[in-house]
């Protein structure tokens, strides 16, 4: 299910071309090529250590490639930054980001007064979700606002293209959507936004493609709807003396059948189907317990490999 | 897509004048760093010039009196004081919240950022130097010439740069959580051992040798030879600028070794 997307052709904002980066020992980044157009908004799932920050460190030139290439719109990363094309989110660790002793407005300010082309401070305001705290001290705000302050930062330079690395990570859930509902709305104007993750409800949320991650490589990239049919999958278990593996197998959506010791665990992308069927067919059951695949299972069904072990 | 700025290109200022601007008003509405390198000299010179026991015991043992002698110690404190922490203070804390970084994915260059940090750093010794020599003026009348005035400034200005890139330097080595006691602590070392709160001459010889060595005491010893009107001792000058050197091409060093680390 290496399915390339089509809008490559026209369009494309970011490539990578045969991207390698190793620590050491250790290949944090294994060969990737991807091409981002315009328009798309591309979700890197994958779980922690997949090389989702080492790849995006790497597309801002915070990390030089040990071998292969970056290209923001023909040009090398740091260009692209120099010329305003690129804006960024990162991860902050343990700080805020941002300088202690400031303003919200000033911030904005200042960063965008960095840049040739900028959008306006008002605009930039206005958009990141910040009416009526531009006079408000750095330090004295919220999770949610914080990373609305950031975002607006990254938005400063009007970029072409926006590199968010896991940014809602510590929020809570309203402000969790009301960011990503602030980037939608940005990423409406025609531009190509890149963001990592590794909750699967994310990109299902916000982005119009997913590539998911998975030791250095890319394992899977294809269109949400492709990626959701898969994440979608549940896990329906039940205790049966004695059905075939032949006949559950063809049961209406299942994709794998397990059993051991009299319980049978199926895979289900369609669990009503399945288990209406299961209730129709002659498998005389019991216990039956219906639950999401998880994150784990996904990407087992889209690896063909337990990221687990 | 609402309202990009129209033409915004025309007018725009140099990144670097932009990062000077931001951090000036950051440093000068910071209530402890104002304290500790404007009031700080200022406190220390009016509680002490008078002191009779100075005045009795060593008065013209360097060729002026403790009044302008202390002054002049003053005067180097304050500029050192105010180089160090302003170029260096809140760059451990930046490093650590992730906005040195930020800056890196913006045109800022990082030469405009040490550059920004350094002029902050000296501006802002020119001002400590001065508001001190206006106080000796006014408490002390130390009557001196107005050229020995001007040097005495300039001297304290110029020869803070060094103090300016040792301020960038450790808080590029430090942590977050150590960077303020480490540089209050190399500070206080360095001034005092240097004899800018206790003249030389009260020093055992083996500390006047250690004195010899520091930068401190050279920026102290071209401020008193400028006070006393002697001719100016070239080593002072040479001393200054090799730690100046020093301490810049350690710190261009560590900022490589700091952007090479691996991210998370």
């Amino acid at each position: 299910m290496t399915t390339q997307a089509s809008t490559a052709e026209s369009g494309q904002v970011l490539a990578l071309r045969g991207l390698h980066r190793s620590y050491g020992k250790v290949e944090a980044v294994a060969g990737i090529d991807l091409q981002v157009a315009a328009g798309e908004t591309l979700a890197l799932l994958g779980p922690n250590g997949a090389g989702k920050s080492t790849t995006l460190a790497m597309v801002l030139g915070l990390l030089t490639p040990s071998s292969g290439q970056v290209r923001v719109l023909g040009r090398t990363p740091q260009h692209a930054i120099a010329d305003g094309l690129v804006g960024a989110l990162l991860q902050s660790g343990a700080g805020s980001g941002l300088p202690e002793g400031t303003r919200v407005g000033e911030l904005v300010e200042f960063v965008a007064s960095l840049y040739r082309r900028p959008l306006s401070p008002p605009a930039v305001i206005e958009q990141a979700g910040l009416v009526g705290l531009a006079g408000r001290k750095v330090g004295r705000l919220s999770g949610g606002e914080l990373q609305r302050v950031r975002f607006a930062l990254a938005i400063c330079a009007n970029p072409r293209l926006l590199v968010l690395d896991e940014p809602t990570v510590g929020l809570d859930v309203p402000a969790r959507r009301a960011f990503w509902h602030t980037v939608r709305a940005f990423a409406a104007g025609g531009r190509a936004v890149v963001f990592a993750t590794h909750y699967l409800a994310e990109a299902e949320e916000a982005a119009t493609r997913v590539a998911v991650m998975h030791r250095g490589r890319i394992a899977a990239d294809g269109p949400v709807r492709d990626i959701r049919r898969v994440v979608a999958a549940k896990r329906i278990r039940f205790r049966a003396s004695a059905a075939g593996e032949g006949m559950l197998g063809a049961l209406p959506a299942v994709q794998r059948v397990d059993s051991s010791d009299g319980v049978i665990t199926l895979e289900s992308t369609d669990a009503d189907a399945t288990v209406k069927a299961l209730y129709r067919s002659a498998v005389d059951f019991s216990d039956l317990e219906v639950t999401g695949a998880g994150l784990e299972e996904a990407f087992l069904a889209l690896t063909g490999e337990d990221i687990t072990r | 897509m609402t309202a990009d700025a129209p033409g915004a290109g025309a007018r725009r200022r140099p990144p670097v004048v932009s990062f000077t601007f931001f951090e000036l008003r950051r440093v000068l509405r910071t209530a402890s760093f104002l304290i500790w390198t404007l009031a700080f000299p200022v406190v220390f010179y009016l509680a002490s010039y008078d002191n009779p026991t100075n005045n009795a015991g060593n008065a013209r043992s360097w060729g002026v009196p403790w009044p302008v002698y202390f002054m002049v110690s003053m005067c180097a404190w304050a500029a050192i004081a105010a180089a160090f922490n302003a170029g260096g203070g809140r760059l451990a804390a930046e490093r650590a919240s992730g906005w040195t970084r930020q800056l890196r994915l913006t045109p800022l260059p990082s030469w405009a950022y040490a550059v920004g940090k350094t002029l902050i750093g000296v501006g802002l010794a020119l001002a400590a130097t001065a508001v001190l020599a206006l106080v000796a003026e006014g408490a002390a009348r130390p009557d001196l010439p107005a050229a020995a005035w001007a040097e005495l400034i300039v001297a304290c200005w110029l020869g803070s740069l060094p103090f300016a890139a040792l301020g960038i330097l450790l808080g590029l080595v430090t942590s977050s959580s150590s960077a303020q006691a480490v540089m209050i602590a190399a500070m206080l070392v360095l001034n005092v051992l240097g004899g800018l709160l206790v003249p030389l001459k009260a020093f055992p010889p083996w500390m006047r040798d250690v004195a010899h060595v520091l930068p401190t005491y050279h920026l102290g010893d071209l401020g008193w030879n400028i006070v006393a009107r002697r001719a100016f001792d070239p080593a002072d000058v040479l001393v200054l600028a090799g730690y100046g050197v020093g301490f810049a091409v350690l710190a261009a060093w560590r900022y490589r070794a700091d952007q090479a680390r691996p991210l998370g």
